[in-house]
């Protein structure tokens, strides 16, 4: 579905990603992890052409690298970007619909809604609320729902366990999973090694701007390389 | 020495004064917000047909008044400035420090286009939208990468770049003799040249400039605008177009502080460079700042009070901008949001009040100890 190449990122002078190359297929759950700095946020960004770069990106067998960003969004690819960055000054609802920006089918946005209340009937609660006065939890499931509005088939996720309690990480995950049961493709990143090798099919650990390794990430669960550097032990 | 004691002693009542009826105004419009959005549809477009009436008898109720009338034309003409600022400051969240050049482009063009080529006013008009929207796509394009200050100095030198050629392409422009002698408009045979005409005209020009606000305010634009203003990386992300909408609300402001500077024209019959220096650009902002960024109605009250004010204060006009300056760190202090923010009509009132108040109190205590 999705066939990153040789891709090289600069943010001026700094080499950022140094040739990246992995691939997505339809339906997988896919794991980008890597620690501080490794440049797993750059890679989520040059897919959703917020960055450019130079390599090859293909998505449906099409290049995308140097589109611009809502052409990216229109095709299907949306991402909950790093720090959840919601619109603090929208209500829940409103937030939502911004997610629906590119889209015009009026029904089926409603349905997406509902569908969206249903994974977090937390959300539904305060439907009302500010964005800026949700809990950190609660702004991720936002975020999550955001990005579902606008009806992707790739969803990307930038670290969803950032900064949040054990139980409510869980249930973000439990709602990835039930995603990507109804047929989503997701890219995940992470931090967190444990939660996304238990979530994900596939992992690449990525150190650097390179990718390092990669697996089945049920295997690498049980890799001394990975339990050493991310599941500390 | 004497002199300093009573430039002193006079700004010093004028704060107090200002501050006094900030205080007592705030708490007006909260009240009246307050009431308005309890209130039931009948209510409030009762409210609105008798206001609508009002306003269209008033050129009627004052025609025995010229002074009160062309105040009145003046006010309007601010509005339509204040607002057309309102999309590029409130809606897109750009700091436009030379909004007065679009305002300029507009009546130079009516002025040029009327005096030198007979061409009619209403075709003038169109035209001066026209370049002033152009003026606004050639100025947008490059300088919407910058942001906050980087782009009030750009904007300002846009501004001060434009008097500057108005002033010294004196084979164009005549230069500081400016340009007299512009025609009054013609409607169906008949010419437009009294107030009460005038009036009408800048009316429907406000009129449509408040309906043009809100109907890109509640948009599919308007709300991607929101979000860019917000967030821009999150609106990106989302496949929101930032640089598009950006763009978009700088060429309306542009254009309907274009037709703005046309109706001037027509208005007073003659334009000069000094018209549109750095300081209406100045006036028009801190229009928009007092009233509440972003906000209608707070911005249609923004602008009438700092036109009517000039008048009021005919007698002190040395301390004219002394006074803007005052006011505008009062309401830095006492109401950050402006006389009527964005959120008064919604439920978030209490919320920001709350806060500001606390911000207050903080800042007197940082200033007592
Ligand atoms: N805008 C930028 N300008 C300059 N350097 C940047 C910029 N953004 C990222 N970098 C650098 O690029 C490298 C990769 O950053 P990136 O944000 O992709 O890391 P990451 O893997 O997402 O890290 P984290 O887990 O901490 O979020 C880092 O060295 C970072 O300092
Ligand atoms: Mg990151």
């Amino acid at each position: 579905m999705l066939k990153v190449e040789a891709l090289d990122v600069y943010y001026g002078g700094i080499h950022a990603l140094k040739g990246i190359s992995f691939e997505i297929m339809k339906g997988q759950i896919v794991t980008l992890i890597g620690s501080n700095g490794a440049g797993k946020t750059t890679a989520l960004k040059a897919i959703s052409g917020l960055i450019s770069g130079k390599g090859s990106i293909k998505y449906e067998d099409k290049e995308i690298l140097g589109s611009l960003s809502e052409k990216i969004v229109a095709k299907g690819i949306c991402q909950v970007p790093e720090g959840r960055r919601i619109f603090t000054a929208l209500n829940v609802h409103e937030n939502l619909m911004m997610g629906a920006y590119l889209r015009k089918d009026k029904a089926s946005i409603q349905e997406d809604l509902g569908y969206v209340y249903e994974l977090f009937p937390r959300l539904k609660e305060r439907a009302d609320q500010m964005g800026g006065t949700l809990s950190g939890g609660e702004q991720q499931m936002l975020a999550i729902g955001r990005a579902i509005m606008a009806k992707p088939k790739l969803l990307m996720l930038d670290e969803p366990s950032m900064g949040l309690a054990p139980i409510v990480v869980e249930e973000i995950f439990e709602a990835v999973k039930d995603l990507n049961k109804k047929g989503l493709t997701v890219l995940l990143v992470e931090q967190n090694a444990n939660i996304a090798l238990q979530t994900a099919d596939i992992c690449y650990v990525i150190e650097s701007g390179t990718i390092a390794f990669s697996g089945k990430a049920r295997e690498l669960l049980n890799d001394d390389r990975v339990r050493k550097a991310y599941l500390g032990e | 020495m004497v002199n300093l004691f009573i430039v002193i002693k006079n700004l010093t009542i004028y704060t107090l004064i200002l501050f006094l009826s900030i205080k007592l105004l705030s708490k007006g419009f909260d009240y009246t917000a307050k009431k308005l959005s309890r209130a039931n549809k009948h209510t409030k477009a009762a409210a609105l047909f008798i206001s609508a009436i009002a306003i269209f008898a008033w050129p009627f109720l004052f025609a025995d008044y010229p002074y009160i009338l062309r105040t009145s034309i003046i006010v309007l003409l601010y509005i339509v400035l204040a607002l057309s600022l309102n999309f590029v400051l409130g809606f897109a969240g750009q700091l436009s420090m030379g909004h007065a050049a679009f305002y300029a482009v507009g009546a130079y063009t009516t002025a040029l286009l009327t005096v030198n080529l007979k061409v009619s006013f209403w075709l003038a008009f169109a035209a001066s939208a026209v370049i002033a929207g152009l003026f606004g796509l050639l100025l947008g394009i490059p300088t919407l990468r910058l942001k906050g200050d980087y782009l009030a100095i750009t904007t300002i030198g846009f501004g001060e770049i434009l008097r500057l050629v108005l002033i010294n392409w004196t084979s164009f422009t005549r230069g500081p003799a400016g340009i007299p002698g512009i025609p009054s408009p013609k409607l169906f045979g008949l010419t437009i040249n009294s107030n009460t005409g005038y009036f009408y005209l800048i009316l429907a020009l406000a009129v449509f400039t408040v309906f043009i606000s809100y109907r890109l305010l509640n948009s599919r634009l308007g709300r991607g605008l929101i979000a860019v203003r917000d967030d821009e990386i999150a609106a990106e992300a989302m496949g929101i177009n930032s640089t598009y909408l950006k763009i978009l609300a700088f060429v309306l402001g542009a254009v309907i502080a274009g037709m703005a500077g046309s109706f001037f024209s027509t208005f007073v019959h003659y334009v000069n460079p000094d018209n549109f220096n750095y300081m209406e650009s100045v006036v028009i902002l801190t229009m928009v700042v007092l009233g509440g960024v972003g906000s209608i109605p707070g911005v249609i009250l923004g602008a009438a009070v700092l036109s009517i004010l000039p008048e009021a204060l005919r007698d002190i006009a040395t301390y004219r901008y002394a006074i803007y300056g005052i006011l505008l760190v009062m309401m830095m202090i006492i109401r950050p949001q402006g006389m009527i923010g964005k959120s008064s009509f919604k439920g978030g009132v209490r919320h920001e009040n709350t806060k500001s108040k606390k911000n207050h109190k903080s800042l007197w205590r940082a200033v007592g100890s």
